[in-house]
C-alpha cells in the first residue's frame, strides 16, 4: 500500500492538482464565502481521473504485482491525502482571515461576519469532501473507459449542494457560529460529524468501487 | 502475485505517464519488485542507449519497446510477453529487437511470447509459431517443420492447371501457375517441367487466408 501511495504521489500528482489544491487559499480572499475555497479544490480532484486516463494509469497499475481492490485503495487514499492537505491549507487561511481581516471596516457589515470562515464549515468541507469522493470513486470504477462525464458532474454537484447548505445553515443558525460555550460545542459536533462523514463515505466509495472495479475486464 | 513477478507484459505502447521521465517511471517501478536488479537495469540502458532523463513521449517506438524490456528484465521476469512489439518500427530497429530477443532466449533461461503479423520477423527468430486465424488454432509446431509441411510449385497452367483442385491456394496468370500444396498431396512430375520447392512461411499464411485462389 506505501508503494501504491508513493506511486499516485510521484507519478500521478502534476501541476495541475496543485495549483487546484492552492485555490483553498481563496479563504483569505474578505468577500469571497469561504466554501469556495473548497469548491475549486473539488475540481481539481476530479481532474485527477481523466488525467489517469491519458496516462493509462490503470494500464500500468493492473500490469504491477498488486491486487485491483488495492488500485482503488491506492487512489482513494491518495485523493483524501489531498484532500486533507486542502482542508489544512484552508485552516491556516481562515484563521489569517479571521485575526487579520483586510477590510476592517467591512467587518461590521452583517454579511462579512455572517460568512466568516467556522469550524462548522470545516465540518460541512469534510462531510462535501466524503460525498465527492463516494460519488466519483464508485461510479468511475464501474467503468474507467466510458463513463467519466456523469460522474464528474454528479460529484461535483453533490459536493457543491453540500457546501452550499452547509454555508445557509452557517448564516441562518446563530448557534453554529457562535464562540460562546454552547457554539462552540455545536461547531465541534459539526466538525466531528463531518470527519466521521469524510471517513465513512470515503470507505463506502472504496468499497463499492473495488466490488465493481473487480469485475472490469481490462 | 508470484506469477506477476515472473511474467512480464508489455500491452502496446509504453506510454504511461508521457510527461513524467523515464528515471521517474523506473524509481516507482522498481518498488514493486524484491527482486530488482539495479545492476542488470543500468547495463541495459547502456546497451539500448536509453537516457533517463528523457520523458517518456520523447521516446521513439523502438526505444520505448527497449525500455519496457530492461524494466522487465531487471525485475527478473522470466516469461515475456509481448503484443506486436516490432509494429510500427523501422526495418533497422526491427532487426535489432529480435537479435535482442535471440540473445534472450539462448541462455535458456528466458521465454518470450510474442504476437506479430509481420511474417518476416517469425523466419528471423521465431522456434515456435502458433498460427491462430479467427479465433481457431490452425498451426501449433516449429517453424521448421511447419514450413516443410508445404511445397511451392510453379510451371505452366497448362501441366498444372488439371491439378488445381489438390491445391491450398493458386495463381494462374498469363499462362503461368503457382500454388501451394500440402506436402502430403504433392504431385508427382518430372523435374524439368516444374519448380518445386518448400514454401516459405509467408507463403503458406497468405495461402491460408486467401483460400482457394485465382
Amino acid at each position: 500500500m506505501k508503494n501504491l501511495l508513493k506511486k499516485e504521489i510521484l507519478l500521478c500528482t502534476n501541476a495541475q492538482i496543485v495549483i487546484f489544491s492552492l485555490f483553498a487559499l481563496f479563504i483569505l480572499i474578505p468577500s469571497w464565502p469561504p466554501a469556495i475555497s473548497f469548491i475549486y479544490p473539488l475540481s481539481g480532484v476530479m481532474t485527477l481521473f481523466p488525467r489517469g486516463l491519458a496516462n493509462k494509469d490503470i494500464e500500468y497499475t493492473s500490469l504491477l504485482p498488486v491486487k485491483k481492490t488495492d488500485i482503488v485503495k491506492g487512489k482513494t487514499l491518495f485523493i483524501m491525502v489531498v484532500e486533507l492537505a486542502v482542508i489544512l491549507l484552508a485552516t491556516a487561511g481562515g484563521i489569517i482571515r479571521a485575526l487579520y481581516p483586510i477590510i476592517p471596516d467591512a467587518s461590521e457589515s452583517d454579511y462579512y461576519i455572517k460568512t466568516q470562515p467556522t469550524i462548522s464549515l470545516l465540518g460541512f468541507a469534510f462531510f462535501a469532501f466524503g460525498v465527492m469522493n463516494f460519488i466519483m470513486i464508485s461510479m468511475y470504477y464501474k467503468n474507467p473507459y466510458k463513463r467519466l462525464s456523469a460522474p464528474s458532474l454528479i460529484s461535483i454537484f453533490a459536493s457543491t449542494f453540500v457546501l452550499g447548505i452547509g454555508t445557509v445553515l452557517i448564516v441562518l443558525v446563530d448557534v453554529m457560529r457562535d464562540y460562546s460555550p454552547l457554539g462552540l460545542m455545536v461547531q465541534f459536533i459539526t466538525l466531528a460529524i463531518g470527519m466521521i462523514l469524510f471517513v465513512v463515505l470515503s470507505l463506502l466509495g472504496y468499497l463499492l468501487g473495488a466490488k465493481r472495479f473487480e469485475k472490469v475486464d481490462l | 502475485m508470484k506469477y506477476k513477478q515472473d511474467v512480464a507484459m508489455l500491452i502496446g505502447e509504453m506510454n504511461y505517464y508521457p510527461t513524467k521521465t523515464v528515471k521517474d517511471l523506473t524509481n516507482v517501478t522498481k518498488t514493486f519488485y524484491p527482486d530488482w536488479n539495479e545492476g542488470l537495469y543500468h547495463q541495459f540502458l547502456h546497451e539500448f542507449n536509453i537516457d533517463e532523463k528523457k520523458q517518456i513521449k520523447a521516446l521513439s517506438s523502438g526505444m520505448k519497446v527497449k525500455y519496457g524490456l530492461a524494466l522487465a528484465l531487471s525485475r527478473g521476469a522470466k516469461i515475456l510477453l509481448l503484443d506486436e512489439p516490432t509494429s510500427g518500427l523501422d526495418p533497422v530497429s526491427r532487426d535489432e529487437l529480435l537479435d535482442i530477443f535471440i540473445n534472450l532466449v539462448s541462455d535458456k533461461e528466458h521465454a518470450i511470447l510474442f504476437s506479430t503479423h509481420v511474417i518476416s520477423d517469425l523466419e528471423k527468430c521465431a522456434d515456435e509459431i502458433i498460427y491462430i486465424r479467427k479465433g481457431q488454432i490452425i498451426a501449433s509446431q516449429d517453424v521448421t517443420s511447419f514450413e516443410g509441411a508445404y511445397l511451392h510449385y510453379q510451371g505452366e497452367s497448362s501441366i498444372l492447371e488439371p491439378y488445381k483442385e489438390r491445391f491450398l491456394f493458386y495463381r494462374d496468370r498469363l499462362g503461368k501457375f503457382e500454388g501451394i500444396l500440402p506436402v502430403e498431396d504433392k504431385i508427382e512430375l518430372e523435374n524439368n517441367q516444374v519448380e518445386v520447392r518448400k514454401a516459405t512461411l509467408e507463403e503458406i499464411m497468405v495461402a491460408f487466408e486467401r483460400g482457394k485462389g485465382e
